[in-house]
This record gives C-alpha cells, structure tokens and sequence, in this order.
C-alpha cells in the first residue's frame, strides 16, 4: 500500500492532473490548468476548524431568534424553527414537521458533530476507523445542502403571502443567522482533506 | 503516469486498468470510485446544457404557480421569493437563495455549453481553463433537487389557507432538475481536461 505524495505524486485540486513534484521547485503550478499543487488541501485542519467552531457559535441565534413572523388580522407570531416545527406537528402534518425538524435541526448538528468527531480523531484524540471516517465524511458531504430547505420554504412564502395586515409572513434574523450555519457548514465540509484520515493511519503502520 | 492512479479520497496509487464500458472501478483501500466508463460525449454535453438553458428561460418567464388567497388571484415566478427577501432587506439570505436556487444553476449549464462549443470548433482560449474551474465550483453549489422538495412543501402548507394550480413553470422547472442531474451523473470533467490538451498540441 503506497501512498502517492510519499512517491512525490500529487493530484491537482482544480483538474485532477496528476503531477510528480520536485522537491527542490517551490510553489509548482499545474502545467494542465496553472493552480497551485499541493499535496494536501493548506491548512486543512485548522480551516476546518474554524469554520465549525463558527457554525457551532451560529447555532445558537439561528435556533432562538425568530425565524419568520406570521401576521394574521394585525397580531404577529413569531416562530423560531422548533415553534414552528411544533406548531405545524399540532396542525396534522406531522409528516412535513419531521422533514423540517430533521432538515433543519438534525442535519445541521449532525453535520457540526460528524466533523469534529471526524478532526478530533485525525488529531488522535479518539479512535475511529479510517473506513468508518470517510463514510461519515460522505455522508455530511452529501446530505450538506438539504439543511438549506427550509430558508427555501421562508423565501417562497414570504413572497406569496403578502396580503399586508390581513395576513403575511415576514423573514426574521434568525434566518439570517440559520443560513450561515448552512454556508460555513458546506464550506468546512469543502475545506476537509478526506486523504488526511489515512496519513495518520500510515504514519502508525510504519513506526 | 499513464498506467498509475491514484485515489483521491485516500491517495493510495493503484494500477490504471481499461475498463469495459458501464464499468466502474473503486479504490482497494477506501472503496471510493476511482473512475468509470459510463461518460457522456461533449456532444451529447453539449446537447443536454442547451436543453437546460431553454428550460432555465421558461422557468423564470412563466409562473411556477397561482395561487388565490383572500378572493384575489396572483402568480408567482421563481426568482420572486429571492426578490421579496431583498425588497424586505434580507440581503444575504436573498442572495443566498437566488445563487443556489437560480444563478449557480443557471451559469453552470452557460459555462459547460461555452466550454461544449469551444473544444468542439478547437479554440483553445485562455477562457477555456477559467470556465472548467467554475463548472467544478457551480455544481458545488447548485441545489434545484432542494428547491423542488421545499416548493413542494411550501405548496402544501399553503394549500390550506389558499387554492393553489400549477402553471408551466413548474413543469419545466422539474425538467430542469432531471436535466442538470443527468448531467451531473455522466459529466467527467477529465475527459474535458484531455480534449483541451489534444486540441493544444495541434
């Protein structure tokens, strides 16, 4: 089992070339598409990270702070996810409440949860198979941009109903806050090098 | 390097077999999909994108949907919803919305079908590499399978309080969707790569 940047081999982040790097050239380029050639994405952990610890902060004023506000006969309700999460499971439809709770409750932590375990093992603070690590990065990898839907669902009602005092639906900050989460959770799924989860397992095989 | 590869979820180098067509290889290691042979052509690329664009055209022009509420009929388009967020301010979950709902979309079916016709007539513009660079970055962020699931509950919560008939926009909206994801699925961009290589070195 050889890994390819011990055999000085790296594959271009942009156009997949593969490239074999002399040591003694820095800053090399890749001759198919002029980007940068790394042999792993820089700084990947720290990025990562960041963008986590980020998401995490976030969190907590996307899940208080009010979501949307439904303005029905002049009184104003605001509802923050799990309000109206709760409100829609009392309303019989149960089965739309479980989709948003899940899209955006669930995914969300399970995303921010998965990365840190996923980081925290590569920094060999826990042990989890490196198998077992790529199929939980895929799955945060894959199911990323499903936690976008319900800020999909405010935009489209908030534009149709619009009958002023009578009855219309308002975007709160929360919303604001909720789809930060969703983009600094994709962005530190982006900035993730899955090829860190075997190095370290490498590294242990030859000592 | 023509006869290694490497895996690029866990960059374990592998020998580079020819496979039959509809044949798929994984990495020993990981089991990640090293590569495939079940490829569109750049033609049929090329087909599929201009196919999206109309698509993309008819969505936006036609309504999505009426909908009556309150005795008075209105139509609502696909950008609308965005177009509302930043009449109310809400600049960057407008423009999160927009991007991932319409422009990036929207622009990765423009740069696949200029990057199409460009390797198809051998005109290798310095373009050509910035445009493959942003089909990679634009189908990160494309999300239309979403929109569609959350249009659809938007539908159904507002089928309460309102009668809802769908329009023509939804249809070619749907359309879109399946276009842009049987793209995704026979896109391999390094056939791209290669064809702009070949048509340098004439």
């Amino acid at each position: 089992m050889q890994n390819a940047k011990d055999n000085q081999i790296a594959r271009c982040q942009e156009c997949s070339l593969l490239i074999s790097v002399e040591l003694e050239v820095k800053r090399q380029r890749c001759p198919r598409c002029f980007t940068r050639v790394h042999f792993r994405i820089p700084r990947s952990i720290q990025k990562t990270w960041a963008y986590l610890i980020t998401a995490a902060f976030m969190m907590i004023p996307a899940n208080f702070l009010p979501i949307s506000t439904l303005t029905s006969t002049g009184t104003a309700t605001p509802d923050t996810i799990m309000s109206g999460t709760i409100a829609l499971a009392k309303s019989d439809n149960l089965g739309i409440a479980i989709i948003i709770f899940v899209a955006s409750i669930l995914v969300p932590l399970f995303k921010i949860i998965g990365l840190m375990l996923i980081l925290l093992s590569i920094q060999n603070k826990i042990f989890i198979p490196p198998k077992r690590k790529l199929l939980l990065f895929n799955a945060i990898h894959w199911i990323g941009k499903w936690s976008i839907m319900d800020l999909f669902v405010i935009s489209i009602m908030v534009a149709v109903i619009n009958r002023g005092n009578l009855l219309s639906v308002d975007p709160g900050y929360g919303a604001t806050c909720f789809g930060l989460v969703v983009v600094l959770t994709i962005l530190a799924a982006e900035s993730f090098d899955t090829r860190l989860i075997w190095d370290l397992n490498h590294k242990n095989e030859r000592k | 390097m023509t006869n290694i590869n490497v895996c690029n979820k866990c960059d374990l180098i592998v020998e580079h077999v020819l496979l039959e067509k509809n044949k798929h290889a994984h990495c020993p290691r990981c089991n990640s999909l090293l590569y495939t042979n079940t490829l569109f052509s750049i033609s049929t690329i090329l087909a599929l994108s201009i196919t999206g664009l109309i698509l993309v055209v008819i969505a936006n022009v036609f309504p999505m949907f009426t909908i009556t509420m309150l005795g008075v009929e209105e139509a609502a388009t696909l950008i609308q919803g965005a177009w509302v967020l930043f009449e109310k301010k809400f600049y960057f979950v407008g423009l999160l919305v927009i991007f991932c709902s319409f422009v990036a979309p929207f622009l990765f079916l423009s740069c696949l079908a200029q990057v199409c016709i460009l390797l198809l007539t051998k005109r290798n513009t310095p373009q050509l590499v910035l445009l493959l660079k942003l089909v990679n970055f634009f189908t990160e962020w494309s999300m239309l399978e979403v929109y569609l699931v959350s249009f659809l509950i938007a539908v159904f919560k507002l089928s309460d309080i309102a009668d809802i008939e769908f329009q023509l926009g939804l249809l070619s909206f749907v359309s879109l969707m399946f276009i842009s994801s049987l793209i995704m699925y026979g896109l391999n961009l390094e056939l791209f790569w290669q064809k702009m290589e070949k048509n340098a070195k004439r």
